[in-house]
């Protein structure tokens, strides 16, 4: 059985059953909407709407759930030599993202979010979160365009309060 | 000699100097119109001069600014602008190393920075030693992951409180000498370094947390909380401690209070005088608070501290790996049960306490037989029990006893002997 997923832009998309599931806020919906697997008038007559996922978003969200829709639920979290919390992202999730760029990945985020589609969601956290690693503070902001709002004296009193170590 | 001189040198100066010299006579030579034209040529020249100069510092002005430009964000800020919840999502995957970058790149990214400090993975410590020198300093000692840390908290001053990194081989040597122990002076920890050692400390997760020559009291406690606040350690030890006297009844309850929330399995305590908090319930509580621990208590011991636990105690005493005080008196008819259980079931382990009266040998058969197991031998002389009794081979296990009517102090030591055997040792003492 297909589903139909609505996107912001007036967008339309089948899905797979079990890929719109994949979304618990789809699951959710259709729940809300008693549409069930097996009642294909109820599939077929309703479309979910989807107003915070534009079309271009939502084709990247399907082809990412199209190669995970048979995955096993796996350990969310690991712990590395470091103690840094990390997120295995495979290397199929790796070169899909690599791809989006950097503005693209923050809504492909929002909508993992939004739709609440947790390996994906990871994924990209993960992504990001790696791409800051062992970054400066300088180094971000220029990295990712972000302009600083606080004045020396404010940084120099952040500094002065995570200070702990004189290497 | 003077024919040798560069001439046209000498004359353009004589030139010069006569130019200067001449001058009005050479303004008169000029004609008045073209005097004029000259003067408005030279005003000409000095706003034309002028502008130059004011549009270079322009340009000097506008290339200031196109550097800053450069650290200026040239595109959108896409990462800012995440929802909170996905940026503290992200920032909770990153070290306390790199929530410190991100606290100083933006107002919110600060924020949100703090906010998952909470959850931030810590470095792994292996230990944790906080050692008092005098009245006034603590000695903290961090071993992670081959480096020391090393820090001194001031009383009532962090400026000293960053700690600095050693190699182990530079690390000072640790104060383990018992025989220099001195007891100090209640002491009075300003909220400062509480607040700082807590911030400090928040990035590692120590297996081990050693006290060493520490004066315990209310304002310490105030201290420990901070430093083992939602931390579990493998062991507590206090090592040459003491509970001040100032310590408050409120002040002991939150002590124990430490101790549970830290669930240690190894709690050693060596103090030089009696500890009062480690009474009959405590003994019972931390009995019963998990398997394999070892509990050893070093202190002063007389008739007045000795500790007679009830029976609940008893029947947790299997899950003593190692169980070392002296001042604890159990009851004879309890204690050869779990000891032949342990030896069944090969538990190694070190008990040392008091016991009611002697072991005899009725009360060897009595728990062979509880236990199922056959005694394939046994021999008395002269005050010393031999009994050859093994899982797998009847050898070397004896208990070796006194005569002395009243309390003994008996160790039982169930050690791996070789072939795969296990061996009971017993002792009594005085």
């Amino acid at each position: 059985p297909n589903v139909k997923l609505v996107t912001s832009d007036n967008e339309e998309f089948v899905v797979d059953f079990r890929i719109a599931k994949m979304s618990v806020t789809v699951s959710r919906l259709m729940e809300a909407m008693n549409m069930s697997e097996t009642d294909d008038a109820s599939l077929l007559s309703n479309s979910i709407p989807l107003p915070n996922v534009t079309k271009a978003v939502m084709a990247r969200v399907i082809e990412w759930c199209e190669k995970h829709k048979n995955d096993e639920p796996k350990e969310e979290k690991e712990n590395d030599k470091r103690g840094r919390t990390t997120h295995v992202v495979s290397d199929w999730d790796k070169e899909f993202l690599k791809n989006d760029e950097f503005g693209r990945l923050c809504q492909l985020m929002g909508a993992a979010n939004y739709l609440e589609i947790k390996g994906l969601f990871n994924d990209i956290s993960q992504t990001i979160a790696n791409m800051i690693h062992g970054k400066k503070s300088d180094e971000i902001a220029e990295m990712f365009n972000i302009h600083c709002d606080l004045t020396e004296a404010e940084k120099k009193e952040i500094r002065k309060k995570t200070a702990w170590c004189e290497d | 000699q003077r024919s040798c001189l560069p001439l046209p040198f000498i004359d353009c100066k004589l030139h010069f100097i006569a130019s200067e010299l001449n001058g009005s006579a050479h303004q008169e030579a000029v004609p008045e119109d073209q005097m004029v034209k000259t003067r408005k040529q030279t005003r000409d020249e000095e706003v034309e001069l002028g502008r130059r100069q004011v549009e270079r510092t322009k340009k000097a002005g506008q290339r200031v600014k196109s550097s800053k430009d450069r650290r200026q964000p040239k595109g959108e800020d896409y990462l800012s602008n995440l929802p909170s919840d996905c940026l503290l999502d992200v920032l909770e995957r990153l070290s306390y190393r790199d929530l410190d970058a991100m606290a100083t790149v933006s107002r919110r990214l600060s924020s949100i920075a703090a906010a998952s400090r909470q959850r931030a993975p810590r470095a792994v410590a292996e230990r944790l030693t906080v050692v008092q020198y005098g009245d006034r300093s603590f000695d903290f000692r961090i071993f992670a992951q081959g480096s020391i840390y090393t820090g001194r908290f001031t009383n009532n001053n962090c400026r000293s409180a960053l700690l600095s990194r050693v190699s182990v081989r530079k690390a000072l040597p640790e104060p383990t000498s018992r025989r220099n122990h001195l007891i100090f002076k209640p002491q009075s920890i300003s909220g400062a370094i509480t607040t700082r050692a807590a911030q400090i400390l928040q990035r590692f997760d120590f297996r081990r947390c050693a006290l060493e020559y520490v004066s315990i009291d209310d304002n310490f406690l105030s201290f420990l909380e901070e430093v083992t606040a939602s931390r579990s350690f493998i062991t507590l030890e206090l090592n040459a401690c003491y509970f001040d006297t100032n310590l408050s009844e409120e002040g002991r309850e939150r002590f124990l209070s430490i101790i549970r929330s830290a669930k240690p399995w190894k709690l050693r305590l060596d103090m030089p005088y009696d500890a009062p908090i480690v009474d009959e319930n405590f003994l019972d509580e931390f009995a019963n608070s998990g398997k394999d621990l070892h509990l050893h208590l070093f202190a002063e011991d007389d008739e007045s501290t000795r500790r007679r636990p009830s029976t609940h105690f008893a029947e947790a005493l299997p899950n003593f790996r190692n169980l070392v005080m002296l001042s604890l008196t159990l009851d004879t008819n309890w204690i050869m049960l779990p000891l032949f259980k342990r030896l069944r079931d090969k538990q190694e382990g070190y008990w040392k306490f008091r016991v009611t009266r002697q072991i005899q040998i009725s009360d060897i058969n009595a728990a062979l037989d509880a236990i199922g197991l056959l005694w394939p031998q046994a021999d008395y002389d002269h005050g010393r029990i031999m009994f050859p009794y093994g899982m797998t081979s009847p050898q070397g296990h004896y208990i070796r006893s006194t005569h002395d009517p009243t309390e003994f102090i008996v160790t039982f030591n169930t050690i791996p002997a070789s072939f795969g055997q296990w061996t009971l040792v017993a002792s009594f003492s005085n």
